[in-house]
């Protein structure tokens, strides 16, 4: 026995735990096998876990490989020998080497075989010296494992295998060190101690507290001082940036293009080092390009060559002007008599209607007008023959290139002038001092100054164009009278400009439209639903200005919001006035001709409103159907007369007759919408623009006799119109006698 | 005869590849050309194999030199049509093979 506790000293090592396992699961599969042999029959049944089959397996190798005869003849006297030592050789062919270690344990295993009934009582004796001698290397938990093991040791391998898997950790080792000290809470000490360093400045402080707050420092002398700082002088400088420029290119490359590239490049530097040789290389090329124009004259007769260099020289061109006028006025002889008034009715004819008819003279158009909306018309100030007409679309989805052409009424069929340009045209004006120089704005904000002198395109100036269209454009002269005159250009941010043309149109902001917010004298609009709190933008977009027909400071602003503002040029950036006009964007304001208290305006809320100046209700709201009411104007010989366009109708009112329906309703020829309406001078003929860049013009028929006091005549219309509404009669008529009055 | 080898080699013009670079258009101004030039046969060089990354080096050093945003292309075979910022356009080619735009807009 001796013995046999060294060997398990030695087995239970801790460096072979997985041994361990072995030797207590190895003890019943050895009897399997042993029981298998009694019956002389190979029927083992093989065990369900393979891993642990094999295991017992090994246990036997180890047992018939030592030669034990001790242990041997007691465990084997019952076994069929043949069969075991064909066992032990087959077991040898799977190349096993059996180590001392597993064989011990099966020798304690065949212990057990060997005492059979009573094995549980002498394997106990023989575990627990183990398990002494275990004390020395191990845990003592291991240690009660391996004491607690065997009374299990005959019971089914999965517990003894469970006891294996709990000897394991044999050795477990831990490290303690030390971490940062943390602070949780630290307060530090109010006190300092007596006759210490820090003690002795504590009591000097004390006692310097009491000498100035309740010893003889309290009646100390004292003196009061001011000083002020220095104010911060700011300035505020503002700047325009200028846009930057940019172009638009496409190409497509490719290896066979860069192939030609580097080719291209190659024959170049070939061919001038050749011609380096032969002195002239720009002959040569010139020679070519010539070879190749000349080829396009060749084929031209003599006669066409001649046309081409005529067309060239200016003075062939105003011949060939004078002749297409000629040759117009053959066609046009008639309506051109009767827009210059040659052939007025006779006043003492005797069949006399007011049918208010618009009769179709002829049309400003040619292949270049057609699809381009026309965006402003504008007389000249001089010569009334002369007719300047902005085209271009600048719908989101439908942009068209803009145009200014310059037609005269002695030809209706071609422009006298041309002037293309890229971006759309919104807005045109002719100078009253200089006839010829005439304002364009464009879409894209930019605002040029022309010389209409010129066939070319000959730019006076230019602005630094800002980022928003330019919507409107009218000549001034500046802040104080008699200066130069200058553009006042409006612009989609609520800008107004002025641009002098000396200074090369350089700006000079006269107003800004703020957003107008509140309840707003005027219209009396429906109360609008808004959630949001802060505006997109705070400036709204200012679609026209207007100068006071009297007072030439005094300039009144439409934005799109149906706001206008009243505003003078003497108050930069502020309002003297704001009412609300329309619901939405005013599209037209205008004095009438005949009173200046009196104006009208017309908006994309299907409305026209007259209205008195001071008087915030307006007097006549007009309406007909629910289409925008695109333009407006006065006619210049009839106080109680004007035109309005809707849709592509074009519709002549007399409030002296009716205010509920116009006089007379005309379809335009083109039967495209119509945007722009304006009398002329004389107030006999119309002009009407539409989307398609068409330019209509009517002679303006059947219209009642002229009134001989007009402003009486519109006066006393207005006041019929208002019976029904008292107080506004009352304020009219008192307006009235105020302006009698001054007069 | 020391003429006469190369003349042989060109007449076969097929075979030539050129590498170097060529500045195809440009209206930038002749320092800043030559500038972009060399970042973008750096960027080539080392990605060559990679335009995408080549794209980005030639991008991001472009928008640090000249102030951003600029756009650039790097590719073998594509077409564009493009709005730029005057004076700030480059299209060359590089390695035989690849075209670079270069705009900012």
């Amino acid at each position: 026995m001796d013995e046999f506790r060294m060997k398990l000293k030695s087995y239970s090592n801790p460096s072979n735990p997985a041994r361990g396992k072995t030797i207590l699961s190895s003890k019943r599969k050895t009897e399997a096998y042993l029981r298998v042999m009694f019956d002389g029959k190979d029927v083992t049944p093989k065990p369900l876990n393979p891993d642990v089959f094999s295991g017992g397996r090994e246990r036997q190798i180890s047992v018939y490989e030592h030669d034990r005869p001790d242990v041997r003849r007691s465990t084997i006297q019952s076994l069929n020998k043949t069969y075991s030592i064909v066992r032990f050789k087959s077991e040898l062919r799977e190349g096993r080497e059996g180590s001392t270690q597993p064989y011990r344990g099966s020798i304690q295993s065949s212990t057990h075989l060997t005492s059979l009934g009573g094995a549980s009582s002498l394997t106990d004796k023989e575990e627990n010296p183990t398990s002494g001698s275990q004390d020395e290397n191990a845990e003592p938990s291991a240690t009660a494992g391996l004491e607690a093991g065997p009374p299990q040791e005959e019971e089914d391998e999965d517990t003894s295998s469970i006891q294996a898997m709990k000897k394991m950790p044999v050795r477990v080792a831990l490290t303690l060190c030390e971490t940062n000290t943390v602070f949780l809470l630290d307060i530090p000490s109010a006190t300092a101690i007596k006759d210490t360093e820090e003690g002795d400045l504590v009591e000097l402080d004390n006692e310097a507290y009491e000498y100035l707050t309740v010893g003889k420092g309290r009646n100390r002398k004292m003196l009061h001082a001011e000083v002020q700082t220095k104010p911060i002088i700011v300035k505020t400088r503002t700047t325009d940036y200028q846009r930057n420029k940019t172009k638009a290119g496409s190409s497509y490359c490719s290896v066979w293009e860069m192939y030609d590239t580097y080719k291209d490049k190659q024959d170049s530097e070939e061919e001038s080092e050749d011609d380096s040789e032969d002195s002239d290389v720009g002959e040569a090329t010139g020679h070519k390009l010539d070879e190749v124009s000349s080829l396009d004259s060749f084929r031209l007769s003599n006669e066409e060559k001649q046309v081409q260099k005529l067309m060239k020289s200016p003075r062939f061109l105003e011949a060939v002007c004078v002749i297409e006028r000629l040759l117009a006025s053959n066609c046009f002889k008639e309506e051109q008599k009767i827009f210059r008034c040659l052939t007025v009715p006779d006043d003492f004819r005797e069949k006399i209607e007011y049918n208010y008819r618009l009769n179709h003279l002829w049309t400003f158009a040619n292949e270049y007008t057609k699809g381009r909306s026309v965006n402003s018309l504008d007389w000249n100030s001089k010569n009334k023959d002369i007719l300047a007409v902005g085209y271009g679309k600048f719908y989101f989805a439908d942009q068209v290139a803009g145009l200014v052409l310059i037609w005269s009424i002695k030809n209706p069929v071609q422009p006298e002038r041309q002037y293309n340009f890229t971006p759309p045209v919104t807005a045109v004006s002719f100078s009253k001092e200089n006839p010829m120089l005439l304002a364009v704005g464009f879409y894209d904000g930019a605002v040029i100054v022309l010389n209409i002198a010129s066939r070319e395109k000959m730019i006076i100036g230019e602005n630094i164009p800002p980022f928003e269209p330019c919507w409107s454009l009218c000549w001034n002269y500046g802040q104080t009278q008699g200066e130069e005159e200058v553009v006042c250009a409006t612009f989609d941010d609520g800008r107004i400009c002025a641009y002098s043309v000396q200074k090369k149109l350089e700006p000079f902001q006269l107003m800004r439209v703020a957003k107008a917010d509140g309840k707003l004298k005027g219209y009396n609009a429906t109360k609008k639903c808004t959630n949001l709190v802060i505006p997109v933008t705070r400036y709204d977009a200012a679609y026209f200005l207007r100068y006071h027909p009297i007072h030439s400071s005094i300039y009144f602003v439409g934005t799109n919001q149906g706001v206008i503002h009243k505003c003078s040029i003497n108050y930069l950036n502020q309002h003297l006035d704001l009412f609300l006009a329309h619901e939405g964007p005013i599209n037209a304001m205008k004095f009438s001709p005949f009173c200046p208290q009196i104006f009208a305006t017309c908006g994309d809320d299907w409305h026209t409103r007259l209205w008195a100046e001071g008087i915030s209700d307006p007097m006549v709201d007009m309406y007909v159907t629910m289409h925008s009411v695109e333009d407006f104007d006065w006619s210049p010989s009839h106080s109680t007369i004007f035109v309005t366009t809707q849709s592509k109708f074009i519709q002549i009112w007399d409030i002296q007759r009716k205010i509920y329906d116009p006089q007379s309703i005309t379809e335009s020829p083109s039967k495209a919408r119509c945007t722009k309406v304006q009398f002329t001078d004389n107030g006999n003929c119309l002009i009407v623009g539409d989307v398609d860049g068409n330019v209509h013009v009517f002679s303006v028929e059947d219209l009642p006799f002229k009134a001989f006091f007009q402003e009486n005549l519109l006066f006393e219309s207005m006041s019929r119109v208002l019976s029904t509404n008292l107080p506004l009669m009352k304020k009219l008529r008192k307006l009235r006698r105020k302006q009698s009055v001054m007069k | 005869m020391a003429e006469g080898e190369p003349k042989e080699k060109t007449e076969d013009p097929k075979k030539v590849v050129h590498t170097y670079p060529l500045i195809r258009h440009s209206d930038m101004p002749e320092e800043t050309k030559i500038e972009s030039m060399e970042l973008v046969v750096t960027a080539c060089e080392k990605h060559s194999a990679n335009n995408e990354a080549a794209a980005r080096m030639i991008k991001e050093e472009m928008d640090k030199k000249f102030g951003p945003p600029f756009h650039v292309v790097v590719g073998e075979g594509f077409g564009f049509e493009i709005s730029y910022e005057c004076s700030n356009l480059l299209y060359m080619f590089f390695g035989g093979n690849l075209a670079i735009c270069i705009w900012k807009c």
